[in-house]
């Protein structure tokens, strides 16, 4: 009786010190990876600062405004002016859209006045047809 | 022995059956037997303990031993973090915090840098000649002076500064050289991308304490220094702080006040553009200014001359001018002594013991109060400050927070205190009534034209962005006269007669008040060099922004005759910036209205 409970107790012994063994070594390389993820986003953190002051540095008012006098005229650039804003009720209303097609202007002068312009014919609306019937 | 033992046994027992002589040497055997076994006993016992104590002994050198054992190791091995307990924290240092405009714009931030430095016992160590390390330095840092740096490491015994800070291409330049005893240290250099744009508000930045592997950044002027603890707080995180100030606006408003300045010859310029709700300072302009990057040297004397550090709009005290007019127009109208249309005599000049009060140019001798703004007449203004009093004055310009200085963010607004008259009696305040003899800053000016126009609340300067909405607790003068003020400012602006007319800019209702003072000089003022100011508001239905310019010395030429005042200096300047400063703002212009005359006769034609 007592062997086996030798027996079991070494067995016990010999997995807890297996198991421990291997969280202890998986915790180690857990925190490795932390801190090389750390380090890792110290790096981008600095990396993103810098580029934000290099961004800022190429916006910097004064190469905007050279960049503006060197290109302005072929990118046809103007200041904001107040005599750009409009209000709608300044804007002409679109047609409204009654459904028909845009009838084309007839340039009179080269028609002349002898052609007579006429209509092609057209078949006539159901709807009409069918009230004149009645 | 065991014969002999069963002999005696048998002998004993025939003894003790028989006689008694014999019982003798029985008892003698008896005891020698007990004594004996006793023994035996003890040995056993003995030996037992002696075992015991064994355990003990060794139980106790093993527990000494590991304490010992543990103790050397800790003795010996490099402090280390706990590492689990740092899993959760950021343990990254943050640095001073960004500064950015109130659209995300950056405008002061940091750039890792390095300190190259030397130490040249290790460089005698490892035999390296000072001069020979100083020759290859010079050939990779340009500008290092090889004699001076050879003679500081020949003769020096601790640390040598090589260069600080130094770009991460010249720390790479140093490094492959490879000459033993030169070391770096991190370090961070604030830079400021804007340049000279803001630099009055932003201030700059210098390095404080400083070790071998960090150094601290201080704030040295403006926001940098006035928030320098908020922006080195730990709490934050790095976290940028944005201020009220827009880069755009300020940057136009810059170019504007730079052109008024060539155009008018003037020595110096400052503009405010402020909230006129909140007390947000958009744009704050001073002009000669410097670059925070590169902060000029004051022992210069050029720039002792035209003094660029100083802040001409938060910290140079100025005579205001006919710009004060207002506050007096303000407080007759808000104390029930004069209304808009009240008839006040302007005859002219006003005699005050040896003092003569006149005006610009002659007036009717009979003018409503609001015609003596629109016309600027500060013999109307004199005649009210006379029924006012001194105290009531001084305690009306109190409530404007005139007597104190401004509590902007930035640490030369501490400075800027306004200059009270010694003895405020009744010549002075006639002539505070139109603004002389007492100085303040431009930006004190902002904030109580802000409070006039707003509808009668006190505004906070502040270049933290989001300010201070004033409630009904912060109200100094009635909706109601204010109100009449803005009519004012419009008019002076909108009619022919009015002093600022030439700050006109169609369609956003700008109003204004000029200001044109003499600047002293010894025994007096010298007309021949004024200050402009003008202060005003737009758009006047409704004050969105409050607007003032200065022009120090402008004068220009039109008509055949040189002109110094402000309608024709200041306020041209002014309608200039709110015509490119307005659309950056997103404000619309109003439509035009409709030209009356035409419609009616379209009218009566019909």
């Amino acid at each position: 009786m007592r062997w086996a409970f030798y027996i079991v107790g070494l067995c016990l012994v010999v997995a807890s010190a297996a198991w421990s063994y291997r969280v202890t070594y998986h915790t180690q390389t857990a925190l490795d990876q932390v801190a090389l993820l750390r380090s890792d986003i110290r790096r981008e953190r600095e990396a993103i600062s810098v580029l934000k002051a290099e961004w800022a540095w190429l916006n910097r008012p004064a190469r905007l405004e050279r960049l503006v006098r060197d290109h302005g005229a072929s990118l046809d650039l103007a200041a904001l002016a107040p005599d750009q804003f409009a209000e709608i009720s300044e804007i002409a209303m679109p047609p409204v859209d009654d459904g028909m097609e845009p009838v084309a202007l007839i340039d009179l002068d080269e028609a002349g006045p002898e052609t007579i312009f006429a209509p092609p014919p057209q078949p006539r609306p159901v709807l009409h047809a069918a009230r004149t019937s009645q | 022995m065991s014969g002999g033992y069963d002999q005696s046994r048998g002998a004993g027992l025939i003894s003790l059956l028989g006689r008694g002589e014999e019982s003798a040497a029985l008892l003698a055997q008896r005891a020698e037997n007990r004594a004996r076994s006793r023994e035996r006993r003890r040995a056993a016992t003995a030996e037992r303990s002696e075992w015991r104590l064994w355990l003990i002994c060794v139980f106790f050198l093993l527990g000494y031993a590991a304490l010992g054992g543990r103790m050397a190791l800790l003795a010996a091995s490099e402090p280390a973090e706990p590492r689990i307990a740092s899993a959760t924290d950021t343990s990254a240092e943050f640095s001073r915090a960004p500064i950015t405009d109130r659209r995300g714009q950056i405008l002061a931030t940091n750039l890792p840098t390095w300190a190259i430095y030397a130490h040249p016992t290790e460089m005698k160590r490892s035999g390296v000649s000072p001069q020979r390390a100083a020759e290859r330095l010079a050939a990779v840092l340009p500008g290092t002076d090889i004699d001076r740096l050879a003679d500081r490491f020949a003769r020096r015994k601790g640390l040598v500064w090589v260069k600080r800070p130094a770009t991460p291409a010249e720390r790479q330049a140093v490094h492959d050289l490879g000459i033993p005893g030169i070391h770096f240290g991190q370090r961070e250099t604030r830079i400021y991308p804007a340049g000279r744009i803001a630099a009055h508000i932003l201030g700059g930045a210098r390095v404080g304490e400083e070790s071998v592997t960090r150094a601290e950044l201080v704030g040295r002027a403006g926001v940098e220094r006035t928030l320098d603890g908020m922006l080195r707080d730990p709490a934050r995180e790095g976290a940028p702080l944005a201020l009220s100030v827009d880069l755009t606006v300020q940057t136009a408003l810059t170019r504007v006040m730079e052109a008024a300045m060539t155009e008018f010859r003037a020595k110096a310029a400052a503009a405010t553009l402020m909230d006129a709700n909140t007390g947000e300072i958009i744009a704050l302009v001073s002009l000669p200014d410097f670059d925070p990057n590169n902060r000029p040297n004051t022992k210069d004397p050029e720039v002792a001359r035209i003094r660029p550090m100083m802040n001409r709009a938060a910290e140079g005290v100025y005579e205001l001018g006919s710009t004060f007019k207002l506050f007096t127009a303000a407080q007759a109208i808000d104390e029930g002594i004069a209304g808009a249309e009240t008839m006040i005599e302007t005859k002219g000049p006003l005699r005050m013991g040896r003092h003569k009060i006149g005006d610009f140019h002659k007036m009717p001798p009979i003018m409503s109060l609001r015609d003596v703004i629109v016309e600027s007449s500060n013999v109307g203004t004199s005649r009210l400050a006379l029924v006012i009093g001194a105290e009531r004055q001084r305690a009306f310009l109190e409530k404007f927070g005139f007597l104190d200085v401004t509590p902007l963010e930035i640490a030369e607004a501490g400075i800027g205190r306004p200059l009270l008259p010694k003895r405020w009696g009744r010549l002075e305040t006639m002539t505070i009534s139109f603004g002389h003899g007492f100085a303040a800053t431009q930006l004190h000016l902002a904030a109580a034209y802000a409070a006039l126009v707003n509808g009668g609340l006190k505004v906070k300067p502040t270049l933290l962005m989001g300010g201070h909405v004033p409630g009904e607790d912060d109200r100094i003068i009635s909706a109601k006269t204010s109100r009449l003020l803005r009519e004012m400012l419009r008019a002076v602006v909108a009619e022919e007669k009015g002093t600022g007319n030439f700050a006109e800019v169609p369609g956003y209702e700008v109003g204004g008040k000029t200001g044109t003072a003499d600047k002293p000089s010894r025994g007096g003022y010298d007309e021949r060099r004024t200050l402009s100011t003008f202060a005003g508001a737009f758009p006047m239905s409704d004050p969105k922004y409050v607007l003032v310019v200065t022009l120090d010395e402008a004068k220009t030429w039109k008509y055949g005759r040189e002109w110094r005042t402000a309608g024709w200096t200041a306020a041209p300047t002014a309608g200039i910036a709110v015509k490119r400063i307005a659309p950056l703002l997103g404000m619309r212009p109003l439509p035009a209205p409709i030209d009356l005359g035409e419609a009616a006769t379209a009218v009566g034609n019909f």
